[in-house]
Parts: structure tokens; sequence; C-alpha cells
């Protein structure tokens, strides 16, 4: 075997031409992904789980602590019943009636006599008299559920009472008040007493406690006596930020800084026929391209879907030159008249990642600027970026030429989505001919608007934009390219 | 040309995908399915069939993953496990004949380069079975090299041969496919 054969044999096998994977391979295989590789349903069963587990754990631990602090407070109720039986006891005795039990203790205080028993149950005296029963029981629901609210309410009204505002406070004043904010902000103890749950016996259980502190929203909605309803979900502010900053009645004219603008080709068309050309400042080629892309064949079946196919270069094939196509669709939805376009997604961006190994120079035919983020994609919107690439020679199959990534949060659950699409070296192998008609348009569409500025060609543009009107006579636009082609291509 | 990819290489990809990242499975399979598919259609000629067998070949991955231990490139493990993926369904009989079909793919489209595009699927189809009448060892050895875009020294290792008896394998492919084509034509 010569040398030019086993040549001759090399290139064809490593230059066979393969086909497109079909639309929906990936989704297929990606939905074998097995379960075990899909750990959310276990870390959802363990965030319940632990979730469950720590409900129990702090309703035991408050149920302990609930009992400990009755017990704690009921016991000096005890001793001062038992010390008023005994005091009774006295009483019946001694013939003198018995002293009050503050005149008593300032007695025993001013002549330092007593003896610590005594003082003790003095001490236990004045705590029962300086503090109602009903105080060391748990607190009134009304209260506790007010927190710092009610006690905020309280402390108004006394000093509406007053006439004045309070600066400084009566130590004993300021104790019960330290004792209500303790109370407050524990949920342990009540903050004042309600004159009707003075002789009420101690709940049995203790209530599960309040928030800790409420939201500056939720306090000020709480002293306006307004606030009934928890704060707003995550997702309902995200749908209001996004009809606040973002929407609009008018379709959009540009999205992740590329113009989508139809009147662009509408004019250029207008200048055409009228018989003259346009200026090459006036070809807004963004917008010639996005003229042509147009919707997707099939609505997305998600709310945003990307779409991303490359082909060698469909005119210009000096070199080996290929054109990376990159749409964004989001679902359509019918509108009222005056209505507003829904968002389907805020904070959408998409990232583009070259290969270097793979590509000599690439260019963003329309823009020189990198697309920017989308704060809130509407639906309704179809967004085609071209990319045009200059590979390195010797590309194999497998290699990367490029990654395409659109990042969004999604306004129906909030949550962050990423879709990827890789491009290799197989993906441009093929013909350009065997591009979808999207791309072929959209490519076509972006090399006459090229020429158009450029004041040259337009011939070549014209004979294949006729090849796809003819294959799909439907498509008014292949039509319209293949007319104003012809006309700046004759010219 | 922008940042990293978050895997930026093949080992990270991997162990995301053992603890149980289905954003990385799903990520190796972007990364992955066209380059299979491209092999398994240049094996098998048949775009609706290679698009199963690929589907084949990654639900065969997911269950061999835990055994896979690294020595190896993620992709040419991939080809391994299409390659035989391929290997198996053409020994089954009942779909043999398939092979021997014309691939509607590639049908070309009504241009005018239909006639050079008829004449490329012919040949393409002439190699492809020439390939598939190459002894085991020679045949897996191209395709790989070839179709599946491995190199020698991949082949190699997958072999646990020498890449001196690769490339002496892929020398006597390329005299016996010659012999094969020459036979067909006459």
């Amino acid at each position: 075997m010569n040398s030019k054969r086993r040549a001759d044999l090399h290139r064809k096998l490593s230059m066979g031409a393969v086909p497109r994977p079909p639309d929906g391979l990936a989704e297929r295989i990606k939905a074998d992904i097995p379960a075990y590789l899909r750990p959310d349903a276990d870390r959802e069963r363990f965030t319940w789980s632990v979730a469950f587990t720590m409900r129990v754990a702090a309703s035991i631990i408050l149920l302990i602590t609930s009992a400990f602090v009755t017990l704690h407070l009921l016991e000096p109720d005890t001793q001062t019943a038992i010390s008023l039986a005994a005091k009774q006891r006295r009483a019946k005795e001694r013939p003198a009636p018995p002293q009050p039990a503050v005149e008593r203790y300032l007695q025993r205080r001013a002549g330092e006599t007593s003896s610590a028993p005594a003082t003790e149950e003095v001490r236990l005296e004045i705590s029962q008299d300086a503090m109602p029963a009903a105080a060391k029981v748990n607190a009134p629901r009304d209260a506790s559920r007010n927190g710092l609210a009610g006690q905020k309410k309280a402390k108004t009204q006394e000093e509406d009472k007053d006439g004045l505002t309070v600066v400084a406070e009566a130590p004993a004043r300021k104790d019960e008040r330290e004792r209500q904010a303790l109370g407050a902000t524990s949920g342990m103890f009540a903050p004042e007493p309600a004159p009707a749950m003075a002789d009420a016996a101690p709940a049995p259980a203790a209530p599960p406690p309040p928030p800790m502190v409420a939201p500056p929203e939720s306090r000020a909605m709480a002293q306006a006596g307004r606030m009934s309803a928890p704060a707003p979900a995550a997702s309902s502010s995200l749908v209001t930020e996004a009809l606040a900053d973002h929407l609009s009645l008018a379709p959009r004219t540009n999205v992740f800084g590329i113009s989508v603008d139809p009147q662009v080709f509408q004019n250029l068309k207008s200048t055409l026929e009228r018989g003259s050309r346009p200026a090459a400042t006036a070809v807004d080629l963004d917008a010639v391209i996005n003229y042509f892309a147009g919707a997707p064949a099939r609505a997305p079946r998600h709310d945003v879907s990307l779409e991303v196919e490359a082909s060698p270069a469909p005119i210009r094939v000096d070199g080996d030159r290929a054109v990376i196509r990159v749409s964004v669709d989001t679902a359509a939805v019918a509108l009222a008249d005056r209505g507003s376009i829904p968002p389907v997604a805020r904070d959408a961006r998409i990232e583009i990642d070259i290969n270097s190994n793979s590509v000599a120079h690439f260019r963003r035919i329309g823009g020189d600027e990198a697309l920017s983020p989308e704060p809130a994609l509407l639906r309704n919107v179809s967004v085609t970026a071209l990319y045009e690439l200059e590979l390195k020679p010797r590309l194999q199959g497998s290699q990367r030429i490029a990654t395409v990534r659109l990042r969004y949060r999604s306004t129906t659950d909030g949550r962050e989505r990423v879709i990827t699409r890789v491009i290799h070296g197989n993906d441009v192998a093929g013909k350009w001919t065997r591009a979808s008609h999207r791309h072929r348009l959209a490519s076509l569409g972006a090399v006459w608007g090229e020429t158009l500025r450029e004041s040259s060609g337009g011939a070549e543009v014209a004979e294949r934009a006729a090849e796809l009107a003819s294959q799909d006579p439907a498509d008014t636009r292949a039509k319209e390219l293949a007319n104003v082609a012809s006309v700046t291509g004759g010219r | 040309m922008s940042a990293s990819t978050p895997w930026s290489d093949e080992r990270k990809l991997l162990d995301a995908i053992r603890t149980g990242d289905t954003a990385a499975a799903e990520e190796l399979v972007e990364r992955t399915y066209s380059a299979v598919f491209a092999s398994v259609y240049r094996l098998c000629g048949d775009r609706d069939l290679a698009a199963d067998l690929t589907q084949e070949t990654y639900q065969k991955a997911w269950a061999a993953l835990s055994r896979f231990n690294g020595r190896s490139q993620l992709f040419t493990w991939l080809y391994r496990i299409a390659y035989t993926t391929f290997l198996n369904h053409v020994r089954r009989p009942r779909r043999m004949t398939s092979l021997d079909e014309p691939d509607s793919m590639d049908v070309p489209d009504q241009t005018p380069g239909a006639e050079e595009l008829l004449s490329d699927a012919e040949e393409a189809e002439r190699l492809r079975k020439a390939v598939m009448q190459l002894p085991e060892d020679l045949r897996f050895t191209v395709t790989a090299h070839f179709w599946g875009g491995l190199p020698v020294k991949e082949i190699a290792e997958i072999e646990d041969i020498t890449t001196v008896a690769i490339r002496k394998r892929l020398h006597r492919a390329f005299s016996l496919l010659e012999s094969l084509l020459d036979e067909e034509a006459t």
C-alpha cells in the first residue's frame, strides 16, 4: 500500500460527516440518571427528619423549663401559705392584733434585731404583698403574644395617663419594667398581670414561645393594630419587585443588551424599496439577526429554553469558520389589551466559555460588547446572538469548542436554574445546509446585514435565501431576505 | 475567554457525581453525549439507532460508575462502554439487518451539492462496512482512534498493550481495509 492511498484512507476515516444528535437526546439521557444520583429526595427527608426532631426536642425542653419555672414560682406561695398559717396560729395565741407586714419589716429593719429565720419569713411576706399571686403564674395570652408591642403599648398608656414623658423611673417601677422586659423576651414570664387573671390558676401547660423580636414592619403594624398576617413570602416579593421595577407594557426592544427591535428591518426594507441604500450606521445587525431568527418553530416546553446550534459559516468559508447561534426563548402567553407581560425569570444571564484550544479567534456578530444580564426576563421573548469562530486546524470531533450556559432564577418557585449546552467539533463538521431553518435564516441574515454595511456582496445571500424560501414557503422572512439581498446584491 | 467551568477537570466532575450531585451528572452528559453519539453513529451508521445506543451507554455508565477507577479519561471509559453496547447490539441476530439498510439520514438535501453528498454518503457507508469486517482487536483500535477520537496512548492503556503494538494494529488494519475496499470495488 502506497503512502498516498494510506493518507487517503486516513482522511476518509477521520473526516466522515456525522449528523447532529436528535433533539431531546440529552434530556432522554438525563432522565435516566438514577435515583441514587439524585440526593434531593434524601436531603428533603433528612431535613424533615431533623426539623421534626428539633421540634420534639424544643417541646421537651420547653415543657421541662415551664414545669421547673412553675414549680419554682409556686414554692414561695407554699411557704407564704405556711407562714400565714403560722402567723394566724400566733395571732390566736397572742391577744394583740397582728401588725401589717410592712410595718413589722420596717420596725425590725430599724431595730436590727431580727434573727435569720424571722428575716426570711418577713422577706417572703413582703414579696407576697408586693407581687400579686397572678404575677407569678404564666403570662396572660395577650401580653405574651404582644411581647414588646404589648409592653410598648402599656408604657404608652402610662405616658398618656401621666401626661409626660418618663425620663427617670422609681427603682421599684424600673425593676418591674425590667422584669416585664425579661418576661417578654424569654416568653416565660408575664410582663404585667391582668386584673381579670389575678385569681386565675396557673395554666396547665406553657403556650409556645412567641417570636424573640418581631421585625420592624411587624412591630409597626402591630402598634397600628393592623397586623394579622405573616410577612409576605420571598417568592411573592420577587414578582412584586419585577412588576415594580422592570415591567413595561410595550414589548422589549433590547434583551441581554441585544437589539430585537423588528422595526429596524422594516425601516431598512422601506429604504431599499424607495430605491436608496441605507447608511451603514443605520444597519443594526443585532436587530436584523433577531428579525430573521424569529421565534422557534415549537414553543418552549418549559418557561425558558436555550437553543445552541453550530454550523460552518454560510458564505465566507476562507479558513475554518463556524457560526454558533445562541437563542433564548421564553414561554408565550396571550395578553389582554393593555395587559402587562409577566416575567418568567429574573437575574438571567448568558455565559459563553470558548475553548482556546479549539478556537483561534471569535467575535459576536453585531456587537463587540459582552451580553449584559437581564434583571427580569419576560414571557413572549425570543432573542438570538450569533458568534463567528475561527477554528484551529486539526480539530477533533470530540474536542469541545464552547460551553453556553443560561442562568436564571425562576419566578415560579424562586429557584436558580442553569441550562448548559456544549458545542463539540462534531457539531461544526457537517454542512451548513444541514443546520436548522432558524439557524440558516439567522446566519444568512447576519451575512446580508454585514454586506449591507460594507456596501458590497449580497448575491450569494440572495441565492441561499431563495433556497430557504423554496424549502419553507410558509416562512415569509426567507422570501423577504431573498428579495432585499437580491436588491442589494445587484447594486 | 471566560472563566473556567465549575468542574474544571474530570476528576472534580467525577467526584461531584459520586457524591450524588445531579447537576454534575447532567454536566457530564452535556459534555460528552454529542461525541458518544458521533462515535456510535459511525459504528452503526443509523441516526436513530445511534441515539438509542447512546442512551443505553449512559444507562450502563451510571450503573458502572462506582467501578470506574479513573485511570483512563472519562470519555475513553464511556467510549469503551459505547463500543461494547454496540457490539452487544449487532450480536443480536434480530437486529443485524439494520446494518445493511441505507441510512435514512444520509439522504441528501435537494441542494446543488446533492450528488456530492450522495457520493460521500455511499463512500462512508462502504468504509464503515469494511471496518466492521475487521477482526475484533483491529476494529476496536480503528474505531476508537478515528471515530472515538481517542489517542493511541489511551487505547494502549485500556487494551493493556504498548503504544507500538497499537500502531502495528493500525498498520495491519489499514492494509486489510485496503484489501476489503478493493474487493468491493471489483
